[in-house]
């Protein structure tokens, strides 16, 4: 068991409620009978309450401010110096690139791709006149095709049809005789090459 | 044996039905004349250009063959009939022999020789179509080569076959 000088030692503790459960339970004992101990911890309580309502808040208006610029004015290294140097640059200068790039990017597909969307747009009228002319030229093209191409099938029919001679028999002891010919003249060649 | 006059008339009267037909057919196509013409042209590279007796013939050449001279030696036109030979004499003592065989509808069958001297150069058989035209060439002849263009025509029987004009200049 304590005695009052060992309990005095943690009055303090026990009126902040920061003791163990055993020693709050060993105090808490003593003080129920001992009336010098109780009468020292309510001298505590009264006392911390004075305390409390004594205290004031201090003002921390600049507080920040402050320490920053102490530590501003704190000396720095040279290499530090030259690091902070190159992280900025470094961090500015892609960035910036990286805009410039972009926007680059985004003209060149502007004027690539809205450009002649724009064009048809703006000329849509237009254009379908044009669409229109062009299909007609067309149309009469196809018809000049279609008349060449009959043109052409008549003449292979009539060149077809015309007679050719036919030769079912042919001797010469010249060699390499040509033979050919040429239906439009009505018109047989036998060439005999010269052997002298 | 045949034992009927009645029969006998009767076979003599199927023989005429199918004789006189046929003789008649025998006739006609042996008295179906060809007319032969024959062109002989000097072909030289001699830049002479086309002799104006040639007329469309002319034409036809240059389109065929690349002379730059066309000169016509000879030209002849000759009748004849189916099976017999006849005979031209050509520029450089050649001899063309045309004998035409038969008619095939539009085509006229005929066989073409051409000697130099007594040698052959050439033996074919051939169909010509009525107006077709036979172009043989290539012989050397003066300084350059001897055509000779050989053209066949269907003609109705109205005289003898024989030569119904003159040679321009045989040599």
């Amino acid at each position: 068991m304590a005695d009052c000088s060992q309990i005095s030692l943690m009055l303090g503790a026990f009126e902040d409620q920061e003791l163990e459960p055993h020693e709050y339970q060993e105090v808490a004992f003593h003080l129920a009978r001992c009336e010098r101990c109780s009468a020292e911890l309510a001298d505590y309580a009264t006392l911390g309450r004075e305390l409390r309502t004594l205290s004031a808040d201090l003002p921390l208006d600049g507080f920040k401010n402050a320490v920053m610029h102490r530590i501003e004015q704190l000396p720095v290294p040279f290499s530090v110096r030259i690091q902070r140097i190159f992280d900025s640059v470094s961090e500015l200068f892609p960035a910036g690139l990286g805009m410039a790039l972009a926007g680059a990017i985004a003209a060149a597909i502007t004027v690539v791709v809205v450009t002649p969307y724009a064009q048809v747009a703006f000329n849509h009228s237009a254009r379908v006149g044009e669409l229109a002319s062009a299909q007609r030229a067309l149309t009469s093209a196809d018809d000049q095709v279609a008349a060449a191409q009959h043109q052409a099938a008549e003449d292979v029919a009539e060149v077809e049809e015309e007679p050719h001679a036919i030769i079912s028999k042919l001797e010469s002891d010249i060699p390499s005789v040509a033979v050919w010919s040429e239906p439009r003249m009505d018109t047989t060649v036998i060439w005999l090459p010269d052997q002298q | 044996m045949l034992r009927k006059p009645r029969n006998v008339v009767l076979l003599i009267a199927v023989v005429c039905a199918f004789a006189v037909p046929g003789h008649a057919f025998s006739q006609s196509s042996h008295r179906q004349v060809i007319v032969i013409e024959i062109d002989s042209v000097l072909a030289a590279d001699t830049n002479q250009g086309v002799d104006p007796q040639l007329g469309p013939m002319g034409t036809r050449l240059r389109k065929l063959f690349h002379y730059t001279t066309y000169h016509l030696v000879s030209t002849e036109s000759r009748r004849t009939e189916m099976g017999k030979v006849i005979e031209f004499s050509m520029p450089g003592g050649r001899i063309l022999h045309i004998q035409p065989r038969e008619i095939d509808g539009n085509m006229i069958a005929m066989e073409v020789l051409l000697f130099d001297g007594e040698k052959p150069l050439l033996t074919t058989d051939l169909k010509l179509p009525n107006k077709g035209r036979l172009i043989v060439g290539g012989p050397h002849y003066e300084q350059g080569a001897l055509i000779i263009s050989i053209a066949a025509n269907m003609a109705p029987d109205q005289s003898s076959p024989g030569a119904v004009t003159t040679a321009a200049e045989a040599k």
